[in-house]
């Protein structure tokens, strides 16, 4: 691979990289004359525009960053950013067949021999380390030369795949010190014999709801302490748990701590700083509220703390944040559905008007919220919206008047099963919608009650796999819930939390020793879908911060004991 | 073996055999729609994306049988063709949708994965 053409070839390249380089210097100077009386830029400038770079593929002067592949196609750094592929902790991915190496200084100021040390015996990292050739230690300067001329220290050309960026020598340096920074000492939480967790739980929920949430993941950590335990007693007798976890998570105790947030939401972000001060913690695992999570998701922004999976109806719905993992979007999530589905038919509503009925609760605004945003990214009008008061009965003269007025093709009823007499005496009603939508959640227990009358043209958002097909799931969770007694509402907690024990035990596996906050989650973002109970596949591709992304429209069937009937597949886009 | 042990395993395996002797539940895996343009010839162009909607909401989701385990499918139809009305509000018509129909058996291999699932599943 390595044979002296192809060495003279490198050499050259470097050699006219080089060139380039001291040319783009050479302009930059010239250009910068002004630079000249700039102040010297602080190290920690400095790191914020090495991350940039990174990240987003943007120099310090605010243009893209310039590059090749493939040999000789020029490219925008933007669109072929570092941590497209090496991702945000620099600790490098594997998807499918391709394997990119770790970019972070920790890892490359090291040489790489055959297998990384400890895991020689571990199939994962062992067919990890075996896909990445071996290589001496990096230096500034070779690294530099494998930036801009894509040949490592041991003189071996990279992939073309990798972009050949063209940086001056201040830019580079920048971003070498960034990737010096990236993945380079245990976060707090950390240490070689314990992983230390925390759950936030607030004020006003129910404890049935807390201790639902609660069973697994403190089954899980029971399970992983005894293994570790078993461990240290008698290390011979685990080898599959070694092969499986490696030789330092096999024997790593885990806790957690159980952060309760009282009062105000306003007042928990003190709360948060003052227990995460005196309690520093990896990660937050499942946790559970009422009302909005927004407290909690910004603290864990601003502390670059990963929460994964809090049992909430009220994520905050980001496409740019990235702590915390939510296993849905919750309410949202459900308008949304229904935008999607009506979609489907648009040609048909074309020139109809679109009624929604939104009651001013948390609930009914984020189900509205959740429609009327899906609905307008198609590029339809925005419907007709009336609000209700939280006091005020949506009575059925009032829904009459309503419908009189406006004269809908379809009727968005957001309020919770309060309003199901009003739709109901619909049937009555000749000019009635064509569909009436309301969210299954919403009516609770009540949705096995919908008046007959009212099942043939009421159409309800169904967030979960359908409880006839969820039944099949059941084998995963009987070993947490034998014996003990659960609501629906708390059974569904449950799942949601057990979906995270899944999600947070296969992730730790796949991490090859290397506990740093964001390679969670870029390794949770490489995970293949999981099948589990409650939702019909869960997965995070990059970026993605909601494992479950789609919805059923679905209605009630005929009988005593009817069943709920889809009328949609698993919309998700 | 006694007498006794060999009885037990008939009955048994019998019981086994027997346990959907009647008629397993079966599923429809749909593979194909169309919308039936005969049934209305002035229909616009949209229909057929609800048939596709329309047809996939009654195939069931193998993997839903197949992930959790302790299911077996045994296709017992292949390309079967079912005519379902459209259902919409908005536009009359109706919908052809093709599939294979697959007999449901629990697996016995792991029955304390499967018993609660098969008892719904029956009923």
């Amino acid at each position: 691979m390595t044979n002296k053409s192809t060495i003279r070839r490198v050499s050259s390249a470097v050699s006219l990289v080089g060139l380039l380089l001291l040319a783009c210097m050479a302009a930059g100077a010239a250009t910068a004359s002004g630079a000249g009386s700039k102040p010297a830029m602080s190290h920690e400038e400095q790191l914020r525009y090495g991350e940039r770079m990174y990240r987003e593929g943007i120099l310090p002067n605010g243009k893209p960053m310039q590059a090749l592949v493939q040999g000789d196609v020029p490219v925008s750094g933007s669109s072929f950013t570092c941590v497209s592929c090496h991702l945000r902790s620099g600790l490098g991915a594997t998807e499918g067949t391709v394997v990119t190496p770790p970019t972070n200084g920790r890892v490359l100021f090291q040489p790489r021999g055959l297998l990384q040390k400890n895991f020689e015996m571990v199939p994962t990292v062992r067919k990890y380390s075996l896909s990445l050739p071996q290589r001496p230690a990096y230096t500034d300067e070779t690294l530099a030369e494998c930036i801009a001329g894509g040949v490592d220290p041991a003189g071996r050309e990279l992939s073309r795949t990798m972009p050949r960026y063209h940086l001056n020598e201040a830019d580079m340096a920048m971003l070498i010190a960034y990737l010096k920074t990236l993945s380079d000492r245990l976060p707090p939480g950390v240490s070689e014999t314990e992983m230390h967790f925390a759950t936030v739980i607030t004020d006003g929920v129910r404890p049935e709801d807390v201790q639902a949430m609660l069973l697994p993941i403190e089954t899980y950590i029971s399970k992983k302490n005894g293994i570790a335990s078993a461990f240290k007693r008698r290390p011979q007798s685990m080898r599959m748990a070694v092969n499986m976890m490696g030789p330092d998570l096999v024997a790593m105790k885990m806790s957690l701590s159980r952060w309760h947030l009282k009062g105000a939401p306003d007042t928990w972000r003190a709360q948060l700083e003052e227990y995460y001060k005196k309690d520093p913690v990896f990660a937050l695992l499942g946790g559970i509220g009422n009302g909005s999570w927004e407290p909690i998701h910004r603290f864990c922004e601003d502390h670059r703390l990963p929460d994964l999976f809090p049992v909430t109806d009220y994520p905050v719905i980001s496409s740019k944040d990235w702590y915390t993992l939510y296993i849905s979007k919750g309410v949202f999530q459900e308008g949304e559905g229904a935008a999607r589905y009506l979609n489907t038919m648009h040609e048909l509503l074309k020139g109809k008007t679109i009624l929604q009925v939104v009651r001013t609760t948390r609930r009914g605004k984020a189900l509205a919220t959740g429609f009327l945003s899906t609905w307008k990214a198609f590029g339809w009008p925005a419907p007709v919206t009336v609000e209700l008061s939280a006091d005020q009965p949506l009575t059925p003269p009032l829904l009459d008047r309503l419908l009189t007025k406006e004269k809908p093709a379809v009727l968005l009823v957001w309020d919770d099963a309060a309003a199901l007499p009003a739709v109901a005496a619909l049937a009555h009603r000749a000019d009635r919608p064509g569909m009436v939508v309301m969210s299954a959640v919403s009516l609770g227990p009540e949705l096995r009650h919908i008046p007959d009358a009212a099942r043939s043209y009421l159409y309800l958002t169904y967030p979960y796999r359908l409880p006839q097909d969820d039944v099949r799931y059941d084998s995963f969770i009987d070993f947490l819930i034998k014996g003990k007694s659960f609501d629906e509402q708390a059974l569904r907690i449950v799942k949601q939390s057990y979906a995270l024990g899944a999600l947070q035990s296969q992730a730790l596996m796949e991490m090859r020793g290397e506990y740093y906050r964001d390679f969670l989650l870029d390794t949770i973002g490489m995970m293949p879908d999981m099948d589990l109970p409650l939702y019909e596949r869960l997965s995070f591709g990059p970026n993605q911060r909601y494992a479950s992304k789609g919805c059923y429209i679905v209605q009630l069937g005929k009988g005593d004991k009817p069943e709920l009937v889809k009328r949609s597949d698993w919309a998700i886009r | 073996m006694n007498k006794t042990v060999l009885g037990i395993m008939a009955v048994a395996a019998f019981l086994a055999s027997s346990a959907w002797a009647d008629a397993p539940p079966e599923i429809f895996v749909v593979t194909d729609y169309a919308f039936d343009r005969a049934s209305n010839p002035g229909a616009p162009d949209v229909v057929n994306g609800l048939c596709a909607t329309r047809c996939n909401a009654l195939s069931a989701d193998y993997q839903s049988y197949y992930k959790p385990g302790g299911w077996r499918l045994i296709k017992a139809e292949s390309g079967k063709k079912l005519v379902v009305d459209l259902d919409n509000p908005f536009v009359k018509g109706t919908c052809s949708c093709t599939g294979d129909v697959y007999d449901v058996y629990k697996d016995i291999r792991c029955p304390d994965t499967v018993n609660k699932g098969a008892a719904a599943e029956k009923k």
